[in-house]
């Protein structure tokens, strides 16, 4: 979420809540000989809204799974998840007059302090993936629909085909039967369980006559772009410069006739390119969550279970 | 993507049920959140399973308590009605600890000080143990050592606090003038804070804002004593110092200095510290004084005791003035008796009979033994009553002719004789003065002029003494001149605040004279503690100056008619106590000179009130510090 001017009255809201908080703190200071601590009546009431904080804070994970119920909108709750949880450290502070104090505490500290980092940290890509994302990524797509994505590029460039049981039945052509003249049967992807049979590929599916003078795109095909196109981290064409120096190659020594079907070959490998970039950008973007949401549970409970035993004690 | 390159239909280009599908990292993060509950969870209830405890502590125990780290339950006990919480309760502290009560300004403990808790109510705060006393924060954490901003709570700003005077305390001031009552009421914020307003004032007992003397009830005069060139002083330190040596004390031992071939006494020959080294050790005539000022011998040859014993020596003496005379009597009117026959006439004090000398046998007498005489103590011992029965007047009438006029006999309508108590009475305040006059006053002080005692006349009775209850009676409408000087309690006298000069002058008019408490205090700044093994490192002028024989005359300081009499010179009127400034010149906080000592309030100060009763009902008696290794010791060992 980019913060922009809706935050405006958050920033207010949080910048008041601190300053009425710390001078609270040293209003109430004095009174306390020994200093202030959490076990006063400030110190109990800046930890129960630090702990009512907290659980509001992981409610947002919650809501985002009961997306239909009518609690605000999911910006909202992010604003306020994002300011409040800002607060939170200081009043945590506050509480505990800027000390550590014993096992649990320092724990739940350690805790607080690598939650509310993350935390910053996943705001701070917030504000500058997106962007990256909307500058390196022509075409972007949601999440869930990325590998998708993945497996269509080989299915453009091949078609598409259905098997029924051992036989296949051809749906699309693709780029490579339609401009390259290449065989079905060289690019059907080998399926899983029983090899076809070779009787029924050469029943069912139609060789067509080799187109002349594209040969070369056969072969930078199959030996560069099928590779690529069915995720080989180690091809070639996953390097910009490279694959545009080879596609080029490829032009030279072929017909200008075919130069569109390179084209299109071209395509498919910089779309693979920019939605690999963009599930790699995307898996940054959530990296984050895998530290600061199960800590943020682990701090609730430590937190709660703190609370308790601390007013018993 | 260009429809040429893609020419799928759009419904099957799209996925279109992907709302419904998470993807891998959304159920990553949903487990691991579960995971990492599970494992917090998990982790806790392994704790509390196994009991242990320690993970929810706020710190570690202070050493002293480093034993309970494991046990919370020594001090977090449920109350009486067995309830979930657990906070610390004082009588968690108290079945170990036997704490002194608080401090009576400070306590609104309800059984301890209810009117003053009252007053205050709990704006001043709670008395729990633990608030003061706070645990849990490290090994070497002292516990005693509170803050000074538990002190400047209250002595921040005491006007607004002190509503009433100052309670009573049940201890012997020193003997200064009296002041304002009360302790200072300046806001003391640290003992040496920036703002000198804030700084602890002077010391009362040197305050030269408040200028007092020593009135202490004993002609004393320091410099007098650390002369060496003062007639006499070598002849007795020379008798004194081989006496010690015949003791067997070493060179090093006998408390003298030695320089230009004098000697000269060392502050050490009469302040002797106590056991722990902490305070000195009163000063007692016996030890300190009686070597160079002996009282000699009484007119019988006997020798003037000190202290208590002189009031029964006093009775002796007057006992057996009244038994000679007595004698000397029944000897007189022997020969003038006839051999039968009644006496002529009533004589006061020896028996009619054939025999009126004292009787042979157990009674006391010059001549119930020839051989022996008793001494004035024995005849004292024998009581008063002995001497009271020799001189009774035999009632009925007189049947011998001789006429005159009669001291006892009323029947015959003569006038009363002196009474025997009466008679005793006249010698012991005769004996009493001639003492004072001769022995006493050289050392104790008279205030007033003592009137010769009259000889009693017949028929006046003797004055009757009371006692008063100082705690309620008015002390403006007290004659004392009828108070006995043994009814008054000198502690009441001084939490009364009454002017104690007032009280001395007229119990001594009351009593003739009277053995003179000469009320040297024990220590002069009763309020505060100190430690003189700490700072054995430091010459003793170097804190009570103006002892030496070099010593300049201290400035002069307003004397009253009273003080005048008291302390006729301005060496005598001073008090030899350190100045604030003096101990300033160590106790500060760290500066670029020096690390500074502890300048906390509790340094010099105790809260607990070690004079009343303490919180657990009874009376609290410290225990004596173990004795601390001054340097000299530590050299010696």
């Amino acid at each position: 979420m980019l913060i922009d001017r809706k935050h405006t009255p958050w920033f207010f809201v949080t910048l008041l809540l601190s300053v009425a908080t710390v001078a609270l703190y040293l209003w109430d200071a004095p009174n306390h000989p020994s200093g202030p601590a959490g076990n006063t009546v400030l110190g109990i009431v800046f930890g129960s809204v630090a702990l009512a904080i907290m659980l509001f804070l992981v409610a947002l994970g919650l809501k985002r799974r009961v997306p239909h119920w009518r609690l605000g909108s999911a910006a909202s709750w992010m604003r306020a998840h994002i300011w409040l949880g800002l607060l939170t450290p200081l009043l945590v502070a506050l509480h505990g007059a800027f000390k550590l104090g014993g096992t649990m505490t320092t724990v739940l500290w350690l805790l607080l302090a690598v939650v509310w980092l993350s935390g910053v940290f996943g705001l701070l890509l917030q504000q500058a993936l997106p962007t990256m994302l909307r500058h390196s990524v022509r075409q972007e797509t949601v999440a869930q629909q990325l590998g998708r994505e993945l497996d269509s590029l080989i299915l453009l460039a091949e078609g598409k085909t259905q098997t029924m049981g051992k036989r296949i039945r051809v749906v699309t052509s693709g780029i490579v039967q339609r401009c390259v003249g290449l065989s079905l049967h060289e690019t059907v992807p080998p399926l899983e369980g029983d090899a076809l049979d070779d009787k029924a590929v050469a029943a069912l599916v139609k060789r067509n006559d080799p187109i002349p003078g594209a040969e070369p795109i056969r072969r930078f095909y199959l030996d560069e772009v099928r590779p690529f196109l069915r995720g080989d981290t180690r091809a070639k064409l996953n390097d910009l410069s490279s694959s545009e120096a080879m596609f080029e190659s490829v032009r030279t020594s072929s017909p200008t006739h075919l130069h569109k079907s390179v084209d299109q070959l071209e395509t498919l490998c910089q779309r693979r390119r920019e939605l690999l970039r963009q599930r790699m950008l995307m898996r940054l973007l959530m990296t984050w969550l895998f530290v600061h949401a199960p800590l943020s549970w682990a701090l609730v409970l430590g937190s709660i279970v703190h609370g308790i035993i601390a007013l018993r004690y | 993507m260009p429809n040429d390159l893609d020419p799928r239909p759009l419904n099957e280009r799209f996925d279109l049920r992907y709302v419904h599908r998470r993807t891998w990292p959304k159920n990553a993060i949903f487990w691991s959140s579960v995971i990492a509950m599970l494992v917090t969870g998990g982790v806790l209830a392994t704790l509390s399973v196994r009991r242990d405890q320690a993970i929810y502590s706020s710190g570690e125990l202070a050493t002293a308590h480093a034993m309970f780290s494991t046990d919370c339950a020594q001090c977090h006990q449920p109350s009486q009605d067995g309830d979930y919480w657990l906070p610390v309760r004082d009588q968690a502290c108290l079945s170990c600890h036997s704490a002194e009560a608080h401090h009576p300004h400070r306590s609104n403990h309800v059984t301890l000080n209810a009117p003053t808790g009252d007053r205050l109510g709990h704006a001043a705060m709670d008395v729990n143990c633990a608030v003061c006393h706070t645990e849990h924060r490290g090994l070497d954490h002292n516990l005693s050592a509170v803050a000074d901003s538990f002190c400047v709570q209250c002595h921040g700003d005491l006007h607004r606090w002190r509503r009433e005077p100052a309670p009573p305390y049940p201890h012997r001031q020193p003997s200064v003038e009296p002041t304002e009552e009360g302790p200072t009421a300046n806001p003391i914020l640290a003992f040496n804070h920036p703002n000198p307003l804030g700084s602890h004032p002077e010391f009362r007992v040197v305050s030269k804002q408040t200028p007092r003397i020593d009135t202490t009830l004993i002609r004393f005069e320091h410099h007098a004593h650390m002369d060496p060139q003062k007639p006499g002083m070598q002849d007795a330190l020379k008798k004194w110092v081989a006496q010690l040596e015949a003791e067997g004390m070493t060179h090093d031992q006998i408390p003298v200095v030695r320089a230009n071939g004098m000697l000269n006494m060392s502050c050490a020959a009469c302040h002797v510290p106590d056991d722990a080294g902490r305070y000195m050790l009163p000063i007692v005539y016996e030890k300190h004084c009686q070597q160079c000022h002996t009282l000699g011998n009484s007119t019988y040859g006997e020798p003037v005791p000190h202290g208590q014993a002189i009031a029964s020596f006093v009775d002796a003496l007057a006992a057996r003035k009244l038994y000679e005379q007595a004698a000397k009597q029944a000897e007189a009117a022997k020969p003038t008796t006839p051999a039968t026959g009644p006496r002529p006439g009533p004589t006061p004090g020896p028996r009619p009979g054939p025999k009126p000398g004292p009787r042979p046998g157990p009674r006391p007498g010059p001549r119930s033994d020839a051989g022996a005489q008793p001494t004035s103590i024995q005849l004292a011992s024998s009581n008063i009553a002995v001497i009271t029965a020799l001189a009774q007047p035999r009632p009925g009438p007189r049947p011998g002719p001789k006429p005159g006029p009669s001291r006892t006999d009323t029947s015959n309508n003569v006038k009363p004789s002196i009474t025997p108590a009466q008679h005793f009475e006249f010698e012991r305040a005769t004996i009493s003065r001639s003492l004072a006059e001769q022995k006493c006053i050289k050392c104790h002080i008279q205030l007033i002029d003592v009137p010769k005692p009259k000889r009693p006349r017949a028929g006046q009775a003797p004055p009757k003494l009371e006692s008063v209850d100082l705690k309620s009676t008015d002390l403006s409408k007290i004659d004392w001149r009828k108070v006995k000087p043994k009814a008054i309690d000198w502690s009441l006298v001084d939490n009364a605040r009454i002017e104690w000069a007032k009280v001395d002058w007229r119990t001594i008019h009351a009593s003739g004279w009277s053995l003179l408490d000469p009320r040297i205090p024990d220590r002069w700044m009763p309020r505060s503690i100190f430690d003189h093994n700490a700072h054995a490192a430091l010459q003793c002028a170097s804190c009570h100056a103006g002892a030496e024989a070099d010593a300049p005359e201290p400035e002069s300081y307003p004397a009253t008619k009273l003080t005048w009499k008291l302390r006729p010179t301005g060496r005598t009127r001073q008090i030899m106590m350190p100045s604030i400034d003096d101990c300033r010149k160590c106790h500060h906080p760290p500066n670029r000179t020096s690390h500074g000592a502890r300048d906390g309030c509790v340094t010099c100060h105790t809260y607990h009130d070690s004079r009343a009763p303490g919180l657990a009902g009874h009376r609290h008696t410290p225990p004596a510090p173990p004795a601390r290794s001054n340097i000299s010791r530590f050299l010696n060992e």
